[in-house]
C-alpha cells in the first residue's frame, strides 16, 4: 500500500511538473521579449545618441543583454566585421537564423526582430530613434499580451498536470 | 597598413573587389580614385588621369574598364560607413567621409533639403576616393623659416585643392612636435591625423594632441583652454567663427598654423575672411605652394609679401 501511495504521489508529482513545464514556456517568452526590449533600447543610446559603428553597436548590446537574444547580436557583430553582407538588415537576418531554434518567439515576436533588422538600414539618426520607439512600444504592447496569457496558462496548465496525475493514479491503482 | 589595406578595409562590394586586383605600390603613387554611376573608373595620379579596368589594371585607354553601378556605390558607403551611413550623417551632410589613414571620400548624390538646408544626400551617385599620403621631412627645408629662436611664427599654408597643403602642415606639427614644442591639432575632418576609434594613423610627433572630429573653431577653443599649446594647428581654414576663434588665440600669445585654399597670399586673406592690417599683425610666415611638372615649390613670404625663400618639398 505504502509503496503504491509513494508511486501515486510520484505519477502526482511529475504531471505537475510536465504541466509546469508548459507554462513556462510563456515565462521565457516574455523574458526574450523583456530582453529584445533591452537591447532595441541600448540601441538607441549606442546608435543614435553616441553614433556608433554597427558592429561595435552589436557587440556592445551582446554584452549586456542575456540568453538567445545576447548570441543574436553577438553573431551579428561578427557577421558584421566580416563586411561580407550588402546591407545590416542581411547581417541581422542572417544572425536570427542562426539562432532561431534557442528562441521561444512565436511568429509576432518574430515579425519585431525582422522589423528591426529592416530599421538597421535607414541613413537618419531621427528616424532610427522613432523607428526604435515604435518598435518598444511593440513590444510593450505583446508583452502584456503574453504576460495575461502566461497567467492564465500557468493555471491551466499546473490544474491539468495535478489533475491527469489524479487521473493515471486512480486508474492504475 | 598600407594606403591598400586602408582603402580595401574602409570599402566593400564590387569596387573593393576591383581594388583588390590592383597591387600594393600602385597605390603609393595614386592621388584620388574616382567612381562614377554609369561612368569608367579613374586613378589620378602626378601624370595625369587613367583608367581601371575590370582586371585591375592601370590603362590610358578605356578598355575593359570598370564601370560602377548604382548599386555598387551604394553598397561601397554601406559599408564604408560600417553599415552605419546614420552614424555619419554629419560627414555625409558635408559631402565626405574620412576613413582610416586620413583618405577622404567625397560623395555625390541627391541632397535632401530642410527649411532650405541641406538635411543629408541620398541617391548616391558617384564618389571620390582622396588618397592621404604622409611624407616624412617634406617639410624639413621650410622649418627654419618657421622660427625665431625659440617662438614659433604663426604660419598661413597656401595653394589649391590637392597641392599638399594638409600633407605640409602634417609634417610641420611633426617636426614642430619632435622639437619639443605642444602641438594642439583641431582635427575637424580626420584628415590630419587619420584617427580611427581614437588612434592617430598618422605620426605626428611626441608632443601633439588631438581633438578629433570637433568643430574647428570650438575644437581651437577648447584645446586652447585645456591643453597650454605652444602652437595650434589646422587645415582648411575659413568663415566667420573660425576667423573670430583664430584671433582670440592670436591675441592669447599662441602660435597659430593654418592651410588655406588659394592661389597666393591676398588670394588666401580674402578667402579667409580675416581683415589685412590684422592679418599680417599676427601672421608672420606664408607658404604658396606652386606645384611644376612632378614637383612642389614653396615660397615663402613674412608678413609684408616679401620673398625670403624657395624650398623644393618634393
Amino acid at each position: 500500500m505504502t509503496f503504491k501511495m509513494f508511486g501515486a504521489v510520484l505519477i502526482v508529482f511529475s504531471s505537475w511538473v510536465t504541466g509546469f513545464i508548459f507554462s513556462m514556456n510563456s515565462r521565457y517568452r516574455l523574458d526574450d521579449l523583456e530582453e529584445l526590449k533591452k537591447a532595441v533600447t541600448l540601441f538607441i543610446n549606442d546608435a543614435v545618441n553616441i553614433s556608433m559603428p554597427l558592429s561595435s553597436v552589436f557587440e556592445d548590446i551582446s554584452k549586456r543583454v542575456n540568453g538567445a537574444m545576447s548570441k543574436i547580436f553577438y553573431d551579428a557583430s561578427v557577421i558584421a566585421k566580416k563586411k561580407s553582407e550588402k546591407n545590416a538588415e542581411d547581417i541581422f537576418r542572417k544572425a536570427v537564423d542562426i539562432n532561431v531554434s534557442n528562441l521561444y518567439f512565436r511568429w509576432e515576436d518574430m515579425e519585431c526582430l525582422y522589423t528591426f533588422a529592416k530599421n538597421l538600414d535607414c541613413s537618419f539618426k531621427n528616424q532610427q530613434k522613432d523607428n526604435a520607439l515604435l518598435l518598444i512600444d511593440n513590444i510593450k504592447a505583446i508583452e502584456e499580451e503574453v504576460r495575461q496569457k502566461a497567467q492564465k496558462e500557468q493555471k491551466l496548465y499546473n490544474s491539468a498536470g495535478v489533475l491527469c496525475g489524479i487521473l493515471i493514479s486512480v486508474i492504475l491503482f | 597598413m598600407s594606403i591598400k589595406d586602408e582603402i580595401i578595409f574602409s570599402s566593400g562590394g564590387r569596387i573593393r573587389d576591383t581594388l583588390n586586383l590592383i597591387g600594393n605600390d600602385e597605390f603609393e603613387h595614386f592621388e584620388e580614385l574616382r567612381f562614377r554611376t554609369g561612368c569608367p573608373a579613374f586613378v589620378k595620379k602626378s601624370n595625369g588621369e587613367l583608367f581601371i579596368n575590370t582586371n585591375g589594371n592601370i590603362t590610358k585607354r578605356p578598355v575593359n574598364s570598370f564601370v560602377p553601378e548604382k548599386e555598387d556605390i551604394d553598397t561601397f558607403i554601406r559599408l564604408l560607413s560600417g553599415y552605419s551611413v546614420y552614424a555619419f550623417e554629419e560627414e555625409i551632410k558635408n559631402g565626405f567621409i574620412t576613413v582610416q589613414g586620413g583618405h577622404r571620400i567625397g560623395i555625390t548624390g541627391r541632397t535632401v533639403l530642410k527649411d532650405g538646408k541641406i538635411n543629408s544626400l541620398t541617391d548616391f551617385s558617384g564618389i571620390n576616393i582622396r588618397i592621404s599620403h604622409q611624407i616624412k621631412g617634406c617639410g624639413e627645408n621650410i622649418l627654419p623659416y618657421l622660427f625665431n629662436g625659440q617662438e614659433v611664427f604663426s604660419t598661413v599654408i597656401i595653394s589649391p585643392p590637392g597641392e599638399g597643403k594638409t600633407t605640409l602642415l602634417r609634417d610641420l606639427i611633426r617636426l614642430l612636435s619632435l622639437k619639443g614644442k605642444n602641438v594642439s591639432v583641431a582635427d575637424e575632418r580626420g584628415e590630419i591625423a587619420g584617427s580611427f576609434n581614437g588612434i592617430a594613423g598618422n605620426d605626428l610627433g611626441t608632443h601633439t594632441d588631438i581633438m578629433d572630429g570637433c568643430p574647428k573653431n570650438e575644437g581651437m577653443l577648447m584645446l586652447l583652454r585645456s591643453m597650454s599649446p605652444d602652437v595650434i594647428a589646422v587645415d582648411e581654414l575659413g568663415g566667420y567663427e573660425e576667423i573670430r576663434s583664430v584671433e582670440l588665440i592670436l591675441t592669447s600669445g599662441v602660435s597659430f598654423l593654418c592651410t588655406v585654399h588659394g592661389s597666393d597670399m591676398q588670394d588666401a586673406i580674402n578667402r579667409a575672411g580675416m581683415e589685412k592690417s590684422l592679418c599680417m599683425a599676427y601672421f608672420k610666415r606664408f607658404i604658396e605652394l606652386k606645384r611644376s611638372q612632378n614637383h612642389i615649390n614653396a615660397v615663402i613670404r613674412d608678413e609684408s609679401g616679401r620673398v625670403i625663400g624657395n624650398e623644393a618639398i618634393r
